[in-house]
C-alpha cells in the first residue's frame, strides 16, 4: 500500500506547479479511472456521459446537471462523489475518490470545466528549452528538460560515467555488441575533444547497428520463422528481416519506413524491397490444423494486422474496439471495422493448404538474384539441348534395338525379369491400415495421418538381386482415384530404406543404392530426391493431374547375393514438410537380378508395352524410343545434369521465396461491423475510414476508395498527434529501460501521463523537423549529459528517484535474451559477423521439438554446424509454438503478437541456463582460451584481467581479481587431482578441439572461470 | 565508490527497491505471495477476494479430447438410433472440423452401470478404476466450449482466449497467489504420451512476468532444461565458482548500488539448491511398494502413472498449479479408433488418476487440492468415417469432465445432455465459467485478478466467466 501511494503520489507530483486545473493532464485520468466505464464512449448509464462537454453539461435521465460550469456545489458530479451515502456516492463500485481528486474536480469545474482533448491526440506543439541552474551541465537540448525537473526536486545529476563503461553502454544501446578491448582501448587514448562522438558515429556507421535495432522492430512485427498454433510449420519470410536491418542501416527516414511496410505493394511499379517490406503484416499467425475455418483464421489475422499497426504507431489500445466501442478512448467499433476494411480486399491467405482454393492466389514472391535464376534456367535448357543431341547418336540407335529386341520379350512375358514379392508384414507408423491384394499389392486405408512411413518384409530366393522396384498404383477408393488418399491424389516419396538378412546373418545389413530411375517425375521432384541425404524432399508424379501407375527402380550398389531364405525389410517414409498426407495409397514390390542395364527398366507403362507387343500405330516408335531415353545408363549423365539443376533450381528459388502483401487490382471486399466482434455475426457495412477522435482526415485518395496507402501517410502525416511521439517514447524506452510515457504501448486515456511532457513534445517535433531521422534521433539521446550519467547511485538517491522516473542516473538494466548471447559470443571470439541470411538453430536440448505433437517441417532441430552456430541472437530460428528455451527464460516473446515491452524477470531458471546451457559453455570454452592464449608472463593475474575484460570491457578491481585467482587455484587443484573430469568437460565444451593443446587440468579449470565471468551481473547487464 | 553498506539488510532492501526485488524475484518465497500482487506500474492482482477452498491444482489434461459418450455420459436413444442420420435440427448451422450434417449416429460400443452414492454412470472401460473414486468426484456433463479446432481450444481451455499469447491458468494463480514452494517453480508440467497441440502456448506465461511460466518437469534427461552442471563440473565445484560469482556480484553492488544485483545474487543462490531439490523430488524410486502398486507406477519410463505420483509429490511440496497431460485422444476412427483406442487409452491413464485422487485423500491432501480431469472438448455422438471395427468421433463442443476434492461437492453429478448426448440441457458450464469456478475455489474473484497489458487489462476469463455456485462444497 505504501507503495502505491508512493506511486501516486510521483505521478501527480509531476504537474505540482501548473497553474491552472490542465483537464487532459489532472482531470481526464480522474474521469476516466473512476467514471467512464459507466458514463463514458461505450457505456452511458442513466444517459451521461461524461467524456465530452455536451454530456457533462446536458440533462441526464434524473434531470440534475453533472457539471454546472464555474459552479463545483451546483454541480450534481461534485455532490455525488462526496456523498456519505453509500447507495449514492459514485463510484459505486471501488474506494471513493481521494480528496485531492475531489479537489481537482473542484478546481476544474469552477474554472470553468474547460473540456480539451486527450493530451496525446493534441499535435505536439515544440517547447521552449526549460531554465535551469546548472548551466554547464547540458550538452544537448534535450538535457534542459530533465536537468530541469531535477533541479525543481533538489536532486542534481549524476556525474559522467567513466569512459570504459560509456563505450561498453553506447556499444551495446547501437550495435548490441560489447566494444573489443582494442576499441576500449582507442577510446581510452583518444583525447580530442569530440572523441565520443567519434565513437558514436562509427557505430551508427556500423552494419550492426541494423541488427540491434531490427531485434526491436521485430517485436513489433510479431516476426517468427513458423505459422503458429498446432501445425506451426515453417515459413519463408526472413527476407522480411533482412530487409528490416538493411533499411534501418542505410537509414531510411521513418516515415517512408512505415509506409512501405504497410503499403509497399501499392506503389506504382513496387520494387523488390517494396514488396519485402509488406512482410511486416504477413506475420500473423496462420491455422493450418485440419478441420479449421480458414474464413475464421483469416478475420483473427486481420484483426491481428489492425490492432498491431494502431499498437505500433499510435499507441492505442484499438482492439478494445472489436467487440464494442472503446470504454475509455473515444474509439467507436464502427470505426474499428473502417480500419479493418483496409486490410479486407488484401489477397492474403488465412491458411495454405493443399486443399485450399487460395493457394491459387499465391503471395510468395520471388526475391533472390534474377541473374541467377535466369543463369540457372539458361543452363537446365541446355542440359536439355545436350541431352536431345546425345539422344541420337548413332550409338543410341544400337542400344535403343538392341533393348527393342530384349523388351519385346519381356513384354511377352508380362514381368521384364521382375520378381514380384509377396508381403509376409506391412506396418505403418502412424496408424494407417495395411493389407495386402491378391496381385500381393499393399493398399492403405482407415486412418489418414500427416506423415507416415510404411514397413514391409518379404522373402525372396533369388539370387544376385540388382535392383528393387517399387510400383505406384491407382485405386478406385483414392481421392480423384488417383495414387495417394490425401487431398490432391499425389504421393512425395521422401527415403526409401532397404535391409537384407541373408539366411546366415543374425542381423540385417542397409543396401547401398547407387542410384534410382522413375518413369515419371514431377518437376522439382525427381527420383534422385528421395535417395538423397535431404530426409524433406522426395520423388512425386503429379498425381493430382496424371491419373496412371508410376514405378520407380532402386539399384543396389553392388549385387545382393541372395538365395533362399534371404529377407528384405524395406521402409518407404512420406514425411514431406511441405505437403500433408502425401503417402502412396497402393503399391507393390518387386527385384530383379537383372544387371543388363536396358533391361533393368522398371517394366515399361502399358502403352510402351502395347507398341512392344505390336499393338500399336506407326508413332509407338517414338513412344519406345521416348521410354528407351528416359531409362538407358548411356543417358544416364545427361538425365542427371538436369535433374541436379532442377533441383538446384528449386532449391534456390524456394530459399529466395517471401511472404508479401498484395491488393489485387479492382478487388474489394464489402466489410461489415462484427456484433460483438463475431465475424459470422455481421452489422452494417463499413467504408475504409480511420477514426475521428485524432483529429486528422485521411488524405485524398486519387483512385477513389481509400487505400492502404492513404492509411499509411495518414499515420505518418506531420500533423498526426501520435506517431511521432509514440515512436520517440519508444527509442528512448530501449536505451533508458523505461519511457518518457511508462505505457509505451498506451498513449490512451487509461495510459500514463509523460513524466517529462514538454521533453516528450520537444524530441517528437524535433523528429519531424528532421525528417524523421531514425539515426539523428538516437544520436541525439546518446549525446546527452543525460544519457552519458554514471548509473551508481546512493541509497539516499535511490530513495528519492527509486525507478529513476527523473532519469536522475545512468539506467542500468539486464540486457534482452539476444545481447546476452551476442555478448558471450563476442567474449568467446566465436561470434560470425555475417549480416542477414536465412535462420540459425544453435544447439538446443533435444526433445524441445520432439515433444510437441506436430513438428512439421522439421522433426527434429537442425543444429547448425560451423560459422552458423554463432550467428547472433537475432537470428535463432523462432518457432513460435516452441521458443528456443534460452529466449524463452530471458523474457524473448514468442512473436505470436506484437509486444512492445518484454518483461525483464530475474530467475533462477534464468541461472542455471547462463550456467549451464551448451551455448553458454561453448562460449566459456572459447573465452577460456583467449586467455589461455595469451604469453605466459603475465600468469594467472593477466589471464584473469584480459578475460574480464572481454567480458565487461573494464579490468577487475582488486577485491574481483582475488576472488577469481582463488577460484582458478582451487579448481585446478581439483582438475589435477581428477583428470577425467577435466578431460569431460574439455571434451564437452569444444565442438572442434582447440588449435593448440593445453593440459587438460589447467584448460578446465579455465572453463570454470570464463563460466563464472559469463555469468557476472556486470556481463548480463548494461550499465 | 559509493557509501552504500556493504551487504544490505532485507528491510533496506525493501527500502530501496522493493517492487523491483519482488516482481523480478524468481521462485517466490511465501511472502511472494505478496509480490504477485505487486505488478509492475503499480497495477496490481487483487486479493484473494473470498476465503480459499484449494491451495493447489491438479489439472489432469487428456488432450486430443476423449469420447465423453463412451466413457460417462450414457445415452440410450444414441445406441437404439445407432446408424441413424443425425436428426438436422441437431446440426443446422453447426461448423465441424470434419463431418458433415449427415454423419449418421453412433451407439457406443462400451457397457454402461452406475456406481457409488450418486449412481454415476460409467462404462466398462473407465469403471474398473473410476469407480472406486465415484464418492470423490463430481461429475459435469454440461460443460461447452465455441473451438473445435484442438489447438484453439486447447488454448481457450488454459488461457481462456483461443489465440496464442496469454498467459495459461497455472501463470495467472502463481501470479496472484505465489508459490509455496522455495525450491521448486508454481507451475509444473508434466507430459506423457504424445505432446500437448499448442506447444508450450499451453502453459506460457504470456505477458505475465516469465517466473510464472509453466516449467516441464522432464521425464527423461534432466528433469528441468539446464538444471545439470556440464559434464566435469560437480557439485563442488559449482559451489566454488558460485562462491566467486558472489563475491564479484557483491563487489559491482557496492560500487552501483542496484538492488537488482542482490535478486541476481539470490538467484543464483535458488538455482543452486535447485539443483538438488528437483532431482530428489524427481526421484519416484524411493516411494513405497503400496504406493507403487497403487499407481501403476513404471520408474523410469514416461508413463502416465508416474507423473500422477509425481503430481502428488508437488503438491505436497508446495508447487502451485501441476499440468498433466496424457496424449492421443483424437479417436477419430481408422488407427486411432473408439474400440481399440479408447481401451488402451483408459488402461494408460485411469489407474494412475484414480490412485492420485485416493492417494491425496489418504494423506489429507485432497481437501486442499483440486484435481481436474478434462480436455479441450468432446466428440460427437456422430461417427466418423464408416462404420465397422475402426470407428471414430469427430470433435464436439460439449463434453464433461470430472473434478475432485479442493472444496467441490464429491459423489455429485452436474449438468444435463439431450438423449443423444448433443447440447447441454441443463447447468451448461462454458469453458469460461470452469476458470471462474476454480480460481474461485482458490479464493480469487476471476473479476479481479486482472494485468494490465498494452494498455488493456486482461485477465483469465477474458470479459466472460460466471462461477458455478452448484459445484461448490
Amino acid at each position: 500500500m505504501v507503495l502505491r501511494c508512493l506511486l501516486i503520489g510521483l505521478v501527480s507530483s509531476s504537474f505540482v506547479g501548473a497553474e491552472e486545473t490542465d483537464y487532459a493532464r489532472e482531470v481526464l485520468p480522474i474521469l476516466s479511472n473512476h467514471c467512464f466505464k459507466c458514463h463514458g464512449p461505450d457505456v452511458q448509464k442513466s444517459g451521461l456521459r461524461l467524456d465530452r462537454p455536451d454530456g457533462a453539461f446536458g440533462r441526464p435521465d434524473s434531470g440534475r446537471i453533472a457539471i454546472v460550469a464555474g459552479n463545483s456545489q451546483a454541480s450534481e458530479l461534485l455532490r455525488r462523489v462526496t456523498s456519505e451515502d453509500s447507495h449514492e456516492r459514485m463510484p459505486l463500485e471501488g474506494a471513493p475518490l481521494e480528496d485531492s481528486a475531489v479537489d481537482t474536480l473542484r478546481r476544474w469545474i469552477d474554472a470553468g470545466a474547460t473540456y480539451t482533448d486527450h493530451w496525446a491526440d493534441i499535435r505536439p506543439s515544440r517547447p521552449g528549452l526549460l531554465s535551469i541552474q546548472q548551466q554547464e551541465w547540458p550538452l544537448h537540448g534535450l538535457d534542459h528538460f530533465v536537468l530541469s525537473r531535477l533541479e525543481d526536486r533538489g536532486l542534481s545529476p549524476a556525474p559522467e560515467a567513466d569512459r570504459v563503461t560509456l563505450i561498453r553502454r553506447v556499444s551495446l544501446d547501437l550495435t548490441g555488441l560489447p566494444p573489443s578491448i582494442e576499441e576500449v582501448d582507442v577510446f581510452l587514448a583518444d583525447e580530442r575533444p569530440d572523441a565520443y562522438a567519434r565513437v558514436v558515429d562509427r557505430l551508427l556507421a556500423s552494419p550492426h547497428f541494423g541488427e540491434r535495432w531490427a531485434r526491436w522492430w521485430l517485436d513489433l512485427a510479431r516476426y517468427g520463422d513458423t505459422n503458429g498454433y498446432e501445425d506451426d510449420q515453417p515459413r519463408p519470410i526472413w527476407l522480411y528481416r533482412d530487409w528490416v536491418i538493411a533499411t534501418l542501416n542505410r537509414n531510411e527516414p521513418f516515415d517512408r519506413f512505415s509506409v512501405r511496410q504497410i503499403a509497399g505493394d501499392l506503389v506504382e511499379t513496387p520494387s523488390q524491397d517494396d514488396l519485402l517490406a509488406t512482410g511486416f503484416h504477413r506475420n500473423s499467425l496462420i491455422n493450418t490444423e485440419n478441420g479449421s475455418a480458414l474464413d475464421e483464421w483469416k478475420d483473427y489475422a486481420n484483426k491481428d494486422r489492425v490492432n498491431t499497426l494502431f499498437t505500433v504507431w499510435m499507441g492505442a489500445t484499438f482492439e478494445c474496439a472489436q467487440c464494442h466501442n472503446h470504454k475509455f478512448d473515444p474509439i467507436t467499433q464502427e470505426e474499428y471495422y473502417g480500419v479493418y476494411a483496409f486490410f479486407n480486399s488484401t489477397t492474403d491467405l488465412a491458411g495454405k493448404r493443399n486443399d485450399d482454393v487460395w493457394l491459387t492466389d499465391t503471395m510468395d514472391v520471388f526475391f533472390g538474384d534474377k541473374e541467377r535464376l535466369d543463369r540457372l534456367e539458361t543452363s537446365l535448357n541446355a542440359m536439355h539441348a545436350k541431352f536431345e543431341a546425345r539422344a541420337r547418336a548413332a550409338d543410341l540407335d544400337q542400344a535403343f534395338d538392341s533393348w527393342r529386341e530384349l523388351s519385346r520379350a519381356g513384354a511377352r512375358n508380362g514381368n521384364f525379369g521382375w520378381e514380384v514379392e509377396t508381403p509376409l508384414h506391412a506396418s505403418a507408423r502412424d496408424g494407417t491400415t495395411l493389407e495386402t491384394l491378391d496381385d500381393q499389392s499393399i493398399l492403405s486405408s482407415g486412418h489418414l495421418p500427416d506423415r507416415e512411413a510404411y514397413t514391409v518384409r518379404f522373402r525372396s530366393a533369388l539370387e544376385s538381386v540388382t535392383a528393387l522396384r517399387l510400383e505406384a498404383i491407382i485405386h478406385e477408393s483414392f481421392t480423384k482415384k488417383s495414387l495417394s488418399r490425401g487431398n490432391t491424389g499425389n504421393f512425395i516419396l521422401t527415403d526409401i530404406n532397404i535391409e537384407v538378412r541373408h539366411k546366415e546373418d543374425s542381423s540385417s545389413r542397409e543396401i547401398k543404392l547407387s542410384g534410382a530411375m522413375a518413369d515419371y517425375s514431377q518437376k522439382l521432384h525427381a527420383i534422385a530426391l528421395a535417395i538423397d541425404e535431404n530426409p524433406e524432399t522426395g520423388w512425386s508424379v503429379d498425381g493430382d493431374t496424371k491419373i496412371e501407375d508410376r514405378h520407380a527402380v532402386f539399384l543396389f550398389s553392388e549385387p545382393v547375393p541372395g538365395g533362399a531364405g534371404t529377407e528384405y525389410t524395406v521402409r518407404l517414409d512420406f514425411d514431406s514438410p511441405e505437403k500433408k498426407r502425401t503417402a502412396i495409397g497402393r503399391f507393390r514390390l518387386s527385384l530383379t537380378r537383372h544387371d543388363g542395364a536396358p533391361n533393368l527398366t522398371a517394366g515399361p507403362p502399358p502403352e510402351v508395352i502395347d507398341s512392344l507387343l505390336g499393338n500399336q500405330s506407326e508413332s509407338s516408335a517414338d513412344v519406345e524410343r521416348r521410354y528407351f531415353n528416359s531409362q538407358t545408363p548411356l543417358l544416364a549423365k545427361e538425365r542427371k545434369g538436369i535433374e541436379d539443376t532442377e533441383s538446384e533450381l528449386g532449391g534456390f528459388r524456394k530459399k529466395f521465396t517471401s511472404m508479401v502483401m498484395i491488393t489485387h487490382e479492382g478487388e474489394y471486399r464489402p466489410t461489415h461491423v462484427q456484433n460483438r466482434g463475431d465475424f459470422l455475426d455481421l452489422g452494417t457495412e463499413v467504408q475504409p475510414d480511420v477514426p475521428a477522435c485524432f483529429g486528422l482526415p485521411l488524405p485524398d485518395s486519387p483512385g477513389g476508395r481509400p487505400t492502404r496507402t492513404e492509411l499509411a501517410e495518414w499515420l505518418v502525416h506531420p500533423d498526426n498527434p501520435r506517431t511521432a511521439r509514440v515512436t520517440v517514447n519508444r527509442i528512448w524506452d530501449v536505451i533508458f529501460g523505461r519511457g518518457i510515457v511508462t505505457t509505451s504501448e498506451d498513449f490512451g486515456v487509461q495510459g500514463a501521463l509523460p513524466s517529462h511532457p514538454k521533453l516528450l513534445d520537444w524530441l517528437a517535433t524535433e523528429f519531424v523537423k528532421q525528417k524523421w531521422d531514425f539515426k539523428g534521433l538516437i544520436r541525439a539521446i546518446v549525446s546527452s549529459a543525460l544519457y552519458r550519467q554514471s548509473s551508481a547511485a546512493n541509497v539516499e538517491k535511490r530513495r528519492l528517484d527509486p525507478d529513476n522516473a527523473l532519469f536522475s542516473r545512468g539506467a542500468r538494466y539486464r540486457v534482452e535474451a539476444e545481447m546476452l548471447r551476442d555478448i558471450q559470443l563476442a567474449a568467446s571470439g566465436a561470434l560470425t559477423h555475417r549480416i542477414g541470411g536465412s535462420s540459425a538453430f544453435p544447439p538446443q536440448p533435444v526433445a524441445i521439438w520432439e515433444a510437441l505433437f506436430v513438428a512439421n517441417g522439421y522433426k527434429s532441430w537442425p543444429e547448425s554446424k560451423d560459422s552458423d552456430r554463432y550467428r547472433r541472437g537475432l537470428y535463432t530460428y523462432v518457432k513460435r509454438t516452441a521458443l528456443h528455451p534460452v529466449m524463452r527464460n530471458f523474457d524473448a516473446t514468442n512473436r505470436t503478437s506484437c509486444v512492445v515491452r518484454r518483461s525483464r524477470s530475474n530467475t533462477p531458471l534464468a541461472a542455471l541456463t547462463a550456467l549451464n546451457e551448451k551455448s553458454s559453455m561453448e562460449a566459456a570454452g572459447g573465452l577460456a582460451c583467449r586467455m589461455l592464449d595469451l604469453p605466459d608472463q603475465g600468469g594467472p593475474p593477466a589471464r584473469i584481467v584480459h578475460g574480464f575484460r572481454l567480458c565487461v570491457s573494464r579490468s577487475p578491481r582488486d577485491g574481483e581479481r582475488e576472488a577469481l585467482l582463488k577460484l582458478y587455484a582451487r579448481v585446478l587443484e581439483t582438475y589435477t587431482m581428477d583428470s577425467q573430469a577435466a578431460t569431460r568437460l574439455v571434451e564437452s565444451v569444444f565442438q572442434v578441439k582447440p588449435k593448440r593443446s593445453w593440459n587438460n587440468a589447467e584448460l578446465a579449470a579455465w572453463i570454470v572461470v570464463a563460466n563464472t565471468l559469463l555469468n557476472m551481473d556486470a556481463t548480463l547487464s548494461r550499465g | 565508490m559509493l557509501n552504500v553498506n556493504a551487504t544490505p539488510s532485507l528491510e533496506s532492501l525493501r527500502a530501496i527497491g522493493r517492487r523491483e526485488f519482488f516482481t523480478r524475484a524468481g521462485l517466490n518465497l511465501g511472502a511472494i505471495a505478496a509480490a504477485g500482487m505487486l505488478a509492475r506500474d503499480g497495477h496490481s492482482a487483487q486479493h484473494p477476494s473470498t476465503a480459499p477452498r484449494a491451495r493447489n491444482v491438479i489439472f489432469l489434461n487428456m488432450n486430443g479430447a476423449p469420447p465423453q459418450l463412451d466413457m460417462f455420459d450414457y445415452k440410450p436413444k444414441l445406441n437404439e438410433l445407432h446408424g441413424q442420420v443425425v436428426p438436422p435440427s441437431l446440426t443446422r448451422g453447426e461448423r465441424f472440423a470434419f463431418v458433415k450434417g449427415d454423419a449418421r449416429l453412433l451407439g457406443t460400443p462400451f457397457k454402461f452401470d452406475r456406481f457409488g452414492e450418486a449412481g454415476m454412470w460409467m462404462s466398462d472401460v473407465v469403471s474398473r478404476d473410476f469407480s472406486r473414486i465415484a464418492d470423490d468426484i463430481c461429475l459435469v456433463k454440461s460443460v461447452y466450449t465455441e473451438q473445435f479446432n484442438h489447438s484453439a481450444a486447447a488454448l481457450l481451455l488454459f488461457t481462456g482466449a483461443p489465440r496464442a499469447g496469454r498467459p495459461s491458468m497455472g501463470a495467472w494463480l502463481n501470479y496472484g497467489l505465489g508459490s509455496e514452494s522455495e525450491e521448486l517453480p508454481g507451475f509444473v508440467v508434466l507430459t506423457s504420451g504424445r505432446g500437448t497441440r499448442c506447444g508450450v502456448d499451453c502453459y506460457s506465461s504470456g505477458f505475465l512476468p516469465s517466473v510464472h511460466q509453466g516449467v516441464l518437469l522432464r521425464s527423461a534427461g534432466e528433469p528441468v532444461l539446464f538444471l545439470n552442471n556440464p559434464p566435469g563440473i560437480d557439485r563442488n565445484t559449482r559451489r566454488e565458482s558460485l562462491k566467486a560469482l558472489r563475491a564479484l556480484n557483491q563487489s559491482e553492488f557496492r560500487a552501483l548500488g542496484d538492488p537488482e544485483i542482490q535478486t541476481r545474487i539470490a538467484q543464483y543462490e535458488l538455482a543452486f539448491r535447485m539443483q538438488s531439490a528437483v532431482p530428489e523430488l524427481a526421484d519416484i524410486t524411493r516411494e513405497p511398494q503400496s504406493v507403487h502398486e497403487l499407481y501403476g507406477t513404471q520408474p523410469g519410463a514416461r508413463h502416465f502413472s508416474n507423473n500422477c505420483l509425481l503430481a502428488r509429490r508437488l503438491v505436497e511440496r508446495g508447487v502451485r498449479f501441476v499440468q498433466v497431460n496424457h496424449g492421443e485422444w483424437d479417436l477419430h476412427g481408422g488407427g486411432l479408433n473408439l474400440k481399440e483406442g479408447l481401451p488402451r487409452l483408459c488402461e494408460e491413464t485411469t489407474r494412475g488418476a484414480s490412485a492420485l485422487v485416493r492417494d491425496l485423500k489418504q494423506r489429507g491432501l485432497l481437501d486442499s487440492t483440486l484435481v481436474i480431469w478434462g480436455a479441450e472438448f468432446g466428440r460427437t455422438p456422430m461417427l466418423q468415417g464408416e462404420d465397422g471395427p475402426k470407428v471414430g468421433r469427430d470433435h464436439h463442443k460439449t463434453f464433461t469432465i470430472w473434478m475432485a476434492g479442493g472444496g467441490v461437492k464429491a459423489a455429485f453429478e452436474l449438468g444435463e445432455t439431450d438423449e443423444l448426448g448433443y447440447r447441454a440441457t441443463r447447468d451448461a458450464v462454458h469453458i469460461h465459467d470452469l476458470q471462474a469456478t476454480v480460481l474461485r475455489l482458490l479464493g480469487i474473484d476471476h473479476e479481479k485478478l486482472t494485468y494490465r497489458f498494452q494498455g488493456r487489462d486482461y485477465r483469465l476469463t477474458d470479459v466472460h466467466g460466471e462461477v458455478v455456485d452448484g459445484l461448490l462444497a
